[in-house]
């Protein structure tokens, strides 16, 4: 990829106009910021979500339902979901920006991670709605 | 996709193995890659011996003692033999180095392996064409950029204003840490390298100059600056000591300062 040769038979632009290509894209700090920024809220809605996950092991239904329908936990886990999976398709758009370079590819990927990222964001959202306020029959204690 | 195997026609053969120079007592194998552009043959490894009683302490020594006494054809580059140039930036040992700075002794091997500069076209032998690399270097517009009038003497800075200076003006531009860069071997053609990321760094934090806005435009790019992982091939591998990787992160400091 990096040979930056000129095959001067069908291009003979300068060093420079090549390396200019179409000029600075004047984005980019958007993206590093959120992805550093979503790295650092992961850090406690993970240690958050593995407290969680520990206290609904085990238990019975009716009890699972009840932890994870309490508003701080269903705003605990909604906020981690959305911190994940910001962090996901950043990440994972600068992969693609690293190894696929042929245009129709690099685009087809960059529309798959969207795509599956939101697809599991709208699923983990509605199921923690769901379970928060649908109208699950509970038992008394 | 990101290219990761040579190409058929640049992947390597054995090569000669020269003679053992007749007499010597103290000798030192190297094994150095050969490509002629003229020949239509593949790359080839060629094995030279050199006797180091009658050659220099450096690299860059052996490489002209072949050149004199064994096999005139072997093509490098260099100049200065004093690091100051950057011309004989070349693969030593797996790490990008120049040749004149590196003691045989230093390398604390029996076999010497000497390869040009990685996933560079090569135009001959140790020589990698480095035609886009200083094309970057210059996209960056290396100089002082004013508007304020030209005062009567200098341009004046503080002591401290000068001390930001330090650990980025000593840049060679040999390239070593640019071509050791795994961000610049996939994707060179946009991606502007640790050497000419540290130059864009030492003219955005010179006090004296005015162009820090248009500098930072020209860098904001998800390419141009933000291909930078971090893998700090680069800082490992400078020959000078320097950091290209800090510079970079100070830039992407800058980046966030102005927009946040």
């Amino acid at each position: 990829m990096s040979d930056t040769r000129a095959d001067t038979r069908v291009d003979m632009r300068t060093p420079l106009r090549r390396v200019a290509g179409l000029g600075a894209a004047h984005h980019g700090v958007e993206h590093w910021y959120l992805h550093r920024l979503t790295a650092i809220a992961n850090v406690p809605l993970a240690i958050a979500f593995v407290i969680i996950v520990a206290s609904v092991a085990g238990r019975p239904w009716p009890d699972a339902i009840r932890i994870v329908s309490n508003p701080l936990v269903a705003i605990l886990l909604a906020l981690l979901v959305i911190s994940v999976t910001t962090h996901m398709r950043l990440g994972l758009q600068t992969v693609i920006e690293d190894y696929v370079h042929e245009r129709m590819p690099k685009f087809a990927a960059g529309i798959a991670n969207t795509f599956f990222v939101i697809l599991i964001a709208a699923t983990c959202l509605f199921s923690i709605l769901k379970i928060s306020f649908g109208r699950v029959p509970l038992p008394p204690l | 996709m990101a290219q990761f195997q040579l190409p058929k026609n640049s992947r390597y053969t054995d090569g000669t193995i020269w003679p053992k120079p007749q007499g010597a007592t103290k000798l030192q194998e190297f094994r150095i890659y050969r490509w002629n552009p003229d020949d239509g043959k593949n790359p080839a490894i060629d094995t030279y011996y050199v006797d180091r009683d009658d050659c220099g302490p450096m690299v860059l020594d052996a490489l002209l003692w072949i050149k004199n006494k064994i096999d005139p054809t072997l093509t490098i580059r260099r100049s200065c033999r004093e690091g100051i140039c950057g011309s004989c930036a070349m693969n030593i040992m797996g790490q990008n180095t120049l040749a004149c700075t590196l003691g045989i002794d230093d390398c604390k091997t029996d076999v010497i392996k000497i390869y040009p500069l990685p996933h560079m076209p090569v135009i001959k032998d140790l020589v990698p064409d480095l035609t886009s690399f200083f094309a970057q270097h210059a996209s960056i517009e290396p100089w002082l950029q004013t508007e304020t009038a030209m005062p009567e003497k200098e341009w004046q800075q503080t002591p401290d204003e000068r001390t930001k200076l330090d650990g980025l003006y000593e840049c060679i531009l040999c390239a070593c840490c640019t071509t050791s860069c795994p961000s610049y071997w996939w994707n060179g053609d946009r991606f502007l390298g640790p050497a000419a990321l540290l130059q864009a760094y030492r003219w955005l934090i010179d006090s004296r100059d005015e162009g820090t806005g248009d500098r930072l435009d020209h860098l904001h790019d998800p390419f141009r600056l933000y291909r930078c992982h971090t893998i700090m091939n680069c800082a490992n591998t400078c020959p000078k000591g320097l950091n290209p990787a800090k510079a970079i992160a100070e830039i992407k400091k800058m980046m966030v300062a102005r927009a946040v």
